[in-house]
Order: structure tokens, then C-alpha cells, then sequence
């Protein structure tokens, strides 16, 4: 019996230095890919089965806040119908200024549509999603650094690792997530957002003698070279300002459910 | 002989596939369960060698190629998880109560998950990089939340179980 467990212990050293090494050399990696290819469809439905579950019980536990939210959401409607009417001037105009620069062709962007297979590891204790892993990788041409937006071209998260055929997204809640912003209303304010705790953006390095106020918008100020400007990250939900620091700090709020996104975007340079 | 290997591989893919993508988007504490790590402590108490090493080789193989840790990292783990429950199982826990199931799990998760940990670690050094690009600030926090799961999901396994062979008892005897 021991032999037999001692001859166990040799197989699985040899097992496990063979494949690290032939990892290493890259001849897994076409195993990798078929693999990963293969049973990418199956880890999307199973994982859009649990994030059912997940938004059930989201609605449930949700259920106390809604009046407030209710209520907070008629105050903004009615600034948005106002600020609608300003920008129905601007669209117009807009429309003829593409039309003369022809936006679309220069700075247009390519997108590949991937669908999420899986949350990343557990590294919180929020229960909130921090990264998740999508079904293109290195095949498909994407590589670490690229950004992840959702459905209305919010940013969600950044590429940190591509393998063969899937992909690591660290979400823009997640600490490790770092992406260069500015605040919309100021061309020249830059700093840099990273996420706190799960959920929400914090964004430092931001000048003193910059004005930021509670609801400007930040968005990806394209000093990284893959990711463009101009994508929305998130809100100033607060600012801190602290008259002996060298910066200020804001606190942005997410602009979309981390814990639900089931197809997400990868914008290629 | 092949109908039972092809068998197992089946499992082994469903059960790593369940783990990644329908545990991972669970709500609340659920998604702390690591429902692997449960299924085999009771594979190794209760399975032949030759099927334990099978087990513990394919969902470690599967992990590190759908994982984004570097290769080889939880095939080890995993390994070393086998061994020390499968020692613990042959010297000290050797009746099939509950409670030995339950102690098997608990070893069964710390030292996967702190051998995971340290592997990580290694690796961060190795390769330079801040260790906070590999471990998470809650790390305690999470593995508690973990080994809890794992317990209760430990006992609901235990006593289906006895419901359909009707072969353990949930306290010691002898």
C-alpha cells in the first residue's frame, strides 16, 4: 500500500513538472484554446443561470430602498428634461459637424462583442463582482489594457490578462483597475480612478486649484495608449479636498450593475 | 473501462463548469462555496486510489486551464490538498461520522487555499510584482467565509448521503 501511494506521489510530480514545462514551451496551448472554445458556450449559460439568481435576490433585498430611489429619480428626471432640451440644440448641431469631419471614419471604434463566462476569484467580501472572465482572448486580438464597456458604452473594466480563448476583465470597482480619467467639463483636469472596497471608484491625483463639483461626470481622458478618450467611467458622488494635501480626491458612483453584466464590449485601439 | 473514464472526465468538466460559472454568479455567501474542494474530501474517504488521483489530476488540469493564476499553481494545490486529507482520513479520522467529514473539510479548505495563497505569493516575487496584484486585502475574511460554506455544504452532502445508502452515521460510535 505504500508503494502503491509512493508510486501515486513520483506520477503526479513528473505529471505536474511535464505540464508546467510543456505550458511553458506553449505546446498546451492549443489544447488550451479547443479546450476553452469548446466549453465557453456552456460556461455562459451556466453562468447566466446564477446571475438569474443573483438579480432575483438583488431585487428582493432591494425592495426598502426603492421609494427613496423613487423619489430621487423624479428630482433627476426633471433636470434631465431640461438638460434633454439643451441637447436636443447640441445634437443637431453635431450631426452636421460629423457630418463635415467625418467623425465616424477617423476615430470610429472597433469593437469585439463578448459574452462573460464567469466572475473572476472571490476577493471581496462586498458579494459585489470585482473582475470576470469573457470568451475572447489572444485569438480574437485582445490583449491586457484594452477597455471593457458595456451595452451603453460605459466602461465597466480594463483587460488585465488575455489567454487563448478567454479573457480576465478587472472591473472598474476593483482596486487592481487603475485607468487614466478626466472630468468631462474640465478638458485639462487628470487623474487617475481606481475602485474601493468592491463598490465604488475613487479617483485621485486631481490638481487642488481644479473645481470639481457632485455629479460631473469622469471619463477616460486617453493618455493610456489602448484605451481612447471619452468613455464615461462614472459620477462624482463626492469630493475631498484637503487644503495641506498636494491633491483632491473624488468618489465616483458606478454606472452600472457589476453583478449583472452578461455581454460586455472590448474596444480595440 | 473506457465508459467509466469517459464517465468521470463528464463529471469532472460538469463539476469544475458549476463551480466557475453558476457558484461564481451566486448571490450572498453562496458564491463562497467551493463546492470542488467538498466533493473531494468525499471522493477521496470514499473512492479507490487510482480514482482519487484521477479526480484530483483532471479538476486540477481543468482549474488551471479556465483559471488566470499562473499553470500549475492549483493542480499543486490541489495535490497537496489530496494528500493531507487522505493522510488525515488514514491516521486520525478514520470512522465515516459526520464529524470526520467535517474536519476532513475543513483541512481540505485551509490547505488548499493557503498553499493557493502562498503559490501566489512565490509567484508575485518571482516575477516582481506588488503582492497586492495576487492577494486580496480581505484574504482571512474570505477563506472564513469559505470554510464556513464549505461546512454547511459538507453537512447537506452527509446526510444525502445516508438518505440514499443509508451506509454512515452522523456521530462516532467506536
Amino acid at each position: 500500500m505504500t508503494g502503491l501511494r509512493k508510486k501515486y506521489i513520483v506520477y503526479t510530480a513528473v505529471l505536474i513538472g511535464l505540464l508546467v514545462f510543456l505550458q511553458t514551451i506553449g505546446a498546451l496551448r492549443p489544447a488550451e484554446r479547443y479546450l476553452s472554445r469548446g466549453l465557453n458556450p456552456l460556461l455562459t449559460t451556466i453562468y447566466s443561470w446564477g446571475t438569474n439568481i443573483n438579480t432575483t435576490y438583488d431585487e428582493q433585498t432591494s425592495k426598502a430602498d426603492l421609494w427613496q430611489q423613487i423619489n430621487d429619480l423624479q428630482a433627476e428626471t426633471n433636470q434631465l428634461i431640461s438638460k434633454n432640451a439643451e441637447l436636443k440644440v447640441v445634437e443637431e448641431e453635431n450631426a452636421i459637424l460629423r457630418e463635415y469631419f467625418n467623425y465616424f471614419d477617423n476615430s470610429g471604434y472597433e469593437h469585439i462583442l463578448s459574452r462573460v463566462i464567469s466572475r473572476g476569484d472571490i476577493t471581496n467580501v462586498t458579494g459585489r463582482t470585482e473582475s470576470i472572465l469573457i470568451d475572447k482572448g489572444l485569438a480574437d486580438g485582445l490583449s491586457a489594457g484594452l477597455a471593457v464597456v458595456n451595452e451603453q458604452g460605459v466602461v465597466v473594466g480594463k483587460v488585465a490578462v488575455a489567454k487563448e480563448a478567454s479573457s480576465l476583465v478587472r472591473l472598474v470597482n476593483n482596486r487592481k483597475c487603475k485607468l487614466a480619467a478626466s472630468v468631462l467639463s474640465y478638458e485639462a483636469t487628470n487623474g487617475i480612478t481606481e475602485g474601493e472596497l468592491g463598490l465604488t471608484i475613487k479617483m485621485n491625483f486631481i490638481p487642488q486649484e481644479v473645481e470639481i463639483n457632485k455629479n460631473d461626470i469622469v471619463i477616460t481622458s486617453g493618455l493610456e495608449e489602448a484605451i481612447p478618450r471619452g468613455l464615461v467611467i462614472g459620477k462624482v458622488s463626492e469630493v475631498k479636498k484637503e487644503n495641506n494635501e498636494l491633491w483632491q480626491s473624488a468618489q465616483l458612483t458606478p454606472l452600472m450593475d457589476t453583478n449583472n453584466l452578461l455581454i460586455v464590449s472590448v474596444i480595440k485601439p | 473501462m473506457y465508459y467509466r473514464l469517459i464517465i468521470n472526465i463528464f463529471l469532472i468538466a460538469w463539476l469544475v463548469i458549476f463551480q466557475l460559472s453558476f457558484i461564481r454568479a451566486l448571490p450572498g455567501w453562496f458564491m463562497y462555496l467551493d463546492i470542488i474542494i467538498v466533493l473531494l474530501v468525499y471522493i477521496i474517504s470514499l473512492a479507490k486510489l487510482r480514482t482519487i488521483w484521477w479526480w484530483v489530476i483532471g479538476t486540477g488540469v481543468l482549474l488551471d486551464f479556465l483559471a488566470f493564476t499562473p499553470f500549475g499553481l492549483h493542480l499543486l494545490s490541489i495535490s497537496v490538498m489530496a494528500a493531507v486529507v487522505y493522510y488525515l482520513k488514514n491516521s486520525y479520522f478514520t470512522n465515516r461520522s459526520l464529524y470526520s467529514f467535517l474536519a476532513l473539510t475543513i483541512s481540505a479548505t485551509l490547505s488548499y487555499r493557503l498553499l493557493l495563497g502562498l503559490l501566489n505569493i512565490i509567484t508575485a516575487l518571482a516575477v516582481s510584482a506588488p503582492m497586492d496584484a495576487f492577494i486580496s486585502q480581505f484574504f482571512w475574511l474570505v477563506q472564513g467565509r469559505i470554510i464556513v460554506m464549505n461546512m454547511i455544504f459538507s453537512v447537506l452532502f452527509f446526510y444525502l448521503i445516508i438518505i440514499f445508502t443509508k451506509r454512515y452515521r452522523p456521530v462516532f460510535i467506536d
